[in-house]
């Protein structure tokens, strides 16, 4: 696979504060990389640093961004006063294209994300979903070999959600390489790899699957065995603590979801059940997490 | 290159004509300027109430009582007591701006005694003008009474050999040189040309980057292939047009409006207004790397201005304000910038006066430029 963006030991420092450390990135063309992570994690910093919109304190990224990249952010980045087709338009003769070319290419763009019929709507007048949508095709409209998106789908609703996603891998099929970050784990699972983020820091990379099965523990849901029971927090939680081979727990809504040492047997205590779960990226992320302060 | 900028200057022309409040602002604000300074700014007073009293028994007196009750920029009133008394009494009242007291034998052989005139203090500038006026309502007087003394002299040269007596002139003959009508409207308007120039550089251009980096925009730019200097250029020249356009709309109105008539060398007018823009630009630029938000740039901006316009001399006289506002009024570019468009709008004074002036301000206008796109690319890194 030919290799699109390379981010070699990239490190960003603010004052004391270390955003980012020495992370190794390397994207490849038509591929779709996420980079998952909670609030604070560096996404941010990682992607403006991807895009070029920021320089990195040590390390390099190669090649260069700037002027190569399409690049999204989360946060509203259109000229609400300005319309549809005149926000599309704009960036695209910022890139160089004029003439019907351009109102050729932007009505195709248009088209594709569904907003043909809203080209004299204000920006400022769109929904979450749709502005992401002219964002993406504004930040495509120069046909990017690297589309870099930060938190695209924080203000989006789930429907919408899915629809951009479905977008974004009609890009990576077209060649492009396109690096998302997401506080959403199960965004993850619509990218060909995935890196997981914590403190500034990649804890692994793969695909979904090859993290999940990093995870040397068993998962096991504890929920009241009478149907429609409400759970007692602190009982369930000290029961769960007291299980044989137990590691971490954390409820989740009516019930309590724990990891247990592999070889540790699934022993239900009396009035609950315990089911054993597929683990979830989530899971793996804790896990890893864990292991990095640990280590 | 050309064509990212035409790109920005375009988007940014559109913002300009969709944001009603800054389009309002750029409309409304000049014309309102323009009525305050060319008619409500005015600090003369069309017509001031005058008391007279006539204690003179003398024709001359009577003649001198008449031309101020019958001036036609004074209004005469009525004293209830003709008393010094009585004129505090009706200046404390309100009833009165001026009173005159002609004195016992007035302008009779051998007497000394001048009138004596009580100003109200308190409406200075009615007291102001009615100072001024005294002379020209003694006019007609001065040149009757001169015309009867001439006759009178010429009957009795029939008979005598004598030379006429010369006829003193006691009254000084006024003549205005530059704005002979003393209209405000001619001091202020050049002024003001800068001003409105001033407003809309440093507000808009501050208020456009600071939106810009609202917006989130700022940073999808960053990674275009725009360079810095298109960007800055992009942002600049919109504003530059816009407060063209309100310099030739308060020149316009200055000429047809106010009669105004520019009598300088107009491009080099334009030069040197050039000079003020390129300084309020980069001011303008320099607010917006420190602003964080639309309303703080605004704030900035108003705070950048408002002492300009006050210590300028534009309303004030410089010579009136305390010295050390004085260094203060030299320091501050648009200072400068007043008497060259007085000095050239209504005298048509050039650059051997000017000189001076034009150098500062040319000065602040590379300082503040280099200052301002230092920082901006400085910013955006």
């Amino acid at each position: 696979m030919e290799l699109a963006m390379h981010l070699q030991s990239v490190s960003k420092r603010f004052g004391t504060i270390t955003a980012v450390e020495g992370v190794d990135l390397k994207v490849h063309r038509g591929e779709l990389v996420g980079l998952v992570g909670p609030d604070g994690a560096g996404k941010t910093t990682l992607a403006r640093l991807a895009a070029g919109a920021l320089a990195p304190t040590a390390g390099r990224v190669e090649p260069e961004s700037r002027g190569r990249v399409g690049y999204l952010t989360g946060r509203f980045s259109l000229y609400p006063e300005l319309t549809v087709w005149e926000n599309l338009t704009f960036f695209a003769r910022i890139y160089g294209m004029t003439g019907p070319a351009l109102t050729a290419e932007a009505e195709r763009l248009l088209d594709w994300v569904g907003l043909l019929p809203f080209k004299t709507r204000l920006a400022g007048a769109l929904s979450g979903g749709m502005r992401q949508k002219l964002a993406l095709a504004c930040a495509v409209i120069h046909q990017p070999p690297m589309l870099i998106l930060d938190e695209p789908t924080t203000a989006v609703d789930p429907v919408a959600r899915a629809a951009f996603w479905n977008l974004l891998r009609e890009q990576s099929h077209r060649g492009c390489a396109v690096l998302v970050t997401t506080p959403y784990m199960d965004e993850a699972e619509f990218c060909h790899r995935v890196g997981l983020l914590h403190q500034g820091r990649v804890l692994a990379m793969g695909t979904a699957a090859e993290l999940k099965a990093r995870l040397p523990h068993r998962m096991a849901v504890l929920a009241p065995a009478a149907p429609g029971e409400k759970l007692r927090r602190a009982e369930a939680m000290a029961l769960a603590a007291a299980l044989p081979g137990h590691r971490w727990s954390q409820p989740l809504g009516a019930s309590v979801r724990m990891a247990l040492d592999a070889s540790a047997d699934l022993l239900a205590p009396a009035g609950y059940t315990l089911t054993q779960v597929e683990p979830s990226l989530e899971d793996a992320y804790i896990w890893l997490a864990g292991e990095e302060v640990r280590a | 290159m050309m064509q990212r900028l035409m790109a920005l200057v375009y988007k940014e022309l559109i913002q300009i004509r969709r944001d009603k409040r800054t389009l309002g602002m750029m409309i409304a604000l000049p014309v309102l300027w323009l009525i305050m300074f060319g008619y409500a700014f005015s600090f003369d007073v069309q017509e001031v109430t005058v008391g007279v009293i006539d204690q003179s028994g003398t024709r001359v007196g009577g003649l001198v009582a008449d031309a101020f009750r019958t001036y036609d920029r004074f209004a005469p009133v009525v004293l209830a007591e003709e008393t010094v008394g009585g004129i505090n009494n009706a200046m404390y009242r309100d009833e009165v701006q001026m009173a005159v007291v002609i004195p016992p034998g007035y302008g009779g052989e051998g007497t000394t005694g001048g009138m004596k005139v009580y100003l109200d203090g308190a409406n200075l500038f009615a007291a102001q003008t009615g100072a001024r006026l005294l002379q020209r309502a003694l006019e007609p007087v001065q040149a009757q009474i001169k015309a009867e003394l001439e006759a009178k002299t010429k009957a009795g040269a029939q008979s005598l050999t004598m030379p006429a007596p010369a006829v003193p002139q006691l009254i000084p003959e006024l003549e205005i040189l530059y704005n002979p009508e003393l209209k405000s409207a001619n001091v202020m308007i050049p002024g003001l040309l800068g001003l409105v120039v001033m407003f809309m550089t440093t507000m808009m251009t501050a208020m456009g980057i600071v939106r810009e980096r609202e917006y989130g925009t700022m940073e999808q730019l960053v990674v275009t292939p725009i360079r810095p200097l298109e960007l800055m250029l992009g942002k600049i020249l919109p504003y530059f047009l816009v407060a063209a356009v309100d310099f030739g709309l308060v020149f316009l109105a200055g000429s047809y409006l106010f009669d105004l008539h520019f009598v300088g060398n107009l491009p080099l007018f334009l030069g040197l207004s050039l000079l003020l823009v390129f300084t309020t630009l980069g001011l303008g630029l320099l607010l917006s790397t420190i602003a964080q938000n639309q309303q703080q740039a605004m704030q900035l901006a108003i705070f950048a201005i408002l002492p300009q316009i006050l210590v300028s001399g534009l309303i004030f006289p410089l010579s009136s304000l305390p010295k050390v506002i004085q260094y203060v009024a030299y320091a501050l570019p648009f200072t400068h910038y007043v008497p060259i468009a007085r000095g050239m709008f209504i005298k048509g004074q050039g650059l051997d006066l000017l000189g001076t002036e034009a150098l500062i301000l040319a000065g602040y206008a590379v300082v503040v430029v280099a200052l301002a796109s230092l920082r901006f690319r400085k910013r955006l890194a």
